[in-house]
């Protein structure tokens, strides 16, 4: 009890509402199993075309499919080190319990990081996906030999996926320069 | 820490201080769903950090800050503008009879409407100040200085009066 009527007052009001919502526990749990599923998604990916292609490689013993793993293994390791360099260049630093000012910035922070990681992820499936159609322009596997640009117009999976990937990331990108904007407004308020 | 110990601390510290972290994040939060999605973010990110927790600041603190922490991360992925301009601080008046006298409760949802039109810097002391925080307990969670927390809570205060006496003289 402070000797300020008015705030006392408010704060009796204030504290009258105290609703709560229910299961808070069983929600955080189911929260957490999906975010475990998440990271072992993120895993299966690694093992299945990282192994699928290697196991490809054995079976078939041919030259030409072993340069494919190396180059998704290649692929998939720069991923991870691009993403994990990404959460080092944050420091090891637990943001959550800080003070507001400093998560703050640390939101900034990551924000400007996550951005980078768009573009490097943006460079890194353009060259990767150069190199597998180049690669498989030089071994058609069975298909008849055709010119480059009948070549890239067939491939419209890829170019589709390609299309929906390059949506995703630039929706991020605005989605996170926006997000920039409303915390560097509040980083400067009074 | 092992899971029962854990989960027996979360236990803990929702019984102490969920019902303040509900306030909280109905002050930053717009409607019913959208705040008790912000506070299941704020249990879960508690439910994280609470391993780490050494007891470096009260537990109060501890949690508080992590809601607010949230609070930012929410305002920043919400759409629209964080501070409202002087035509949206209107407050709704919902009531069927303006005549009649406000209860207990119309008169704290009141304020909670006001408190969530102010700006945020003024709005996070102004939650820390209504939930009994003393000036040097909301320095700790903003990571701001007492003197600012006291200008702060000043401005807040005459923010407050005014959106509410706006609202008393339209009613």
């Amino acid at each position: 009890m402070t000797l300020d009527p008015e705030l006392d007052t408010w704060r009796h009001q204030w504290q009258a509402r105290d609703a709560m919502p229910a299961d808070v526990r069983r929600r955080v749990e189911h929260d957490i199993r999906w975010m475990r599923l998440g990271f072992l998604s993120a895993v299966a990916v690694t093992v299945i075309f990282g192994g699928g292609t290697t196991a490809w490689a054995l079976v078939s013993g041919d030259a030409d499919i072993a340069v494919v793993a190396v180059a998704t293994w290649v692929f998939i390791a720069v991923t991870w080190a691009v993403s994990l360099t990404i959460e080092g260049g944050l420091g090891q630093w637990k943001p959550a319990s800080t003070t507001t000012a400093a998560f703050l910035e640390f939101s900034i922070a990551r924000r400007i990081v996550t951005r980078r990681g768009i573009v490097a992820a943006v460079v890194l499936y353009a060259a990767f996906s150069a190199f597998m159609l180049a690669w498989r322009f030089q071994n058609p596997a069975g298909e008849a030999p055709t010119d480059v640009w009948s070549y890239l117009a067939a491939r419209w999976i890829f170019w589709t996926i390609t299309a929906f990937l390059a949506v995703v990331a630039v929706w991020r990108w605005r989605a996170l320069g926006r997000e920039l904007e409303v915390l560097r407004d509040l980083r400067q308020s009074p | 820490m092992a899971r029962a110990e854990l989960e027996q601390q979360f236990d803990a510290l929702l019984a102490a201080h969920g019902r303040s972290l509900a306030r909280l994040a109905a002050s930053y939060a717009r409607g019913g769903s959208e705040r008790d999605d912000l506070f299941q973010e704020i249990a879960l990110a508690v439910w994280r950090a609470l391993p780490g927790f050494r007891g470096e600041c009260s537990e109060r603190t501890f949690v508080f800050r992590i809601a607010h922490n949230r609070g930012i991360s929410y305002l920043a992925r919400r759409r629209t503008p964080t501070v409202a301009n002087d035509e949206e601080k209107e407050l709704p008046d919902r009531r069927p009879n303006p005549e009649q006298a406000l209860s207990a409760n119309e008169e704290s949802e009141r304020l909670a409407r006001a408190v969530q039109s102010l700006p945020v810097a003024h709005q996070q002391v102004v939650t820390l100040a209504l939930e009994g925080l003393s000036y040097g307990d909301i320095a700790d969670v903003l990571g701001i200085s007492e003197t600012n927390v006291g200008v702060r809570l000043t401005r807040a205060r005459q923010m407050l009066r005014e959106l509410l006496k706006r609202n008393d003289t339209r009613s």
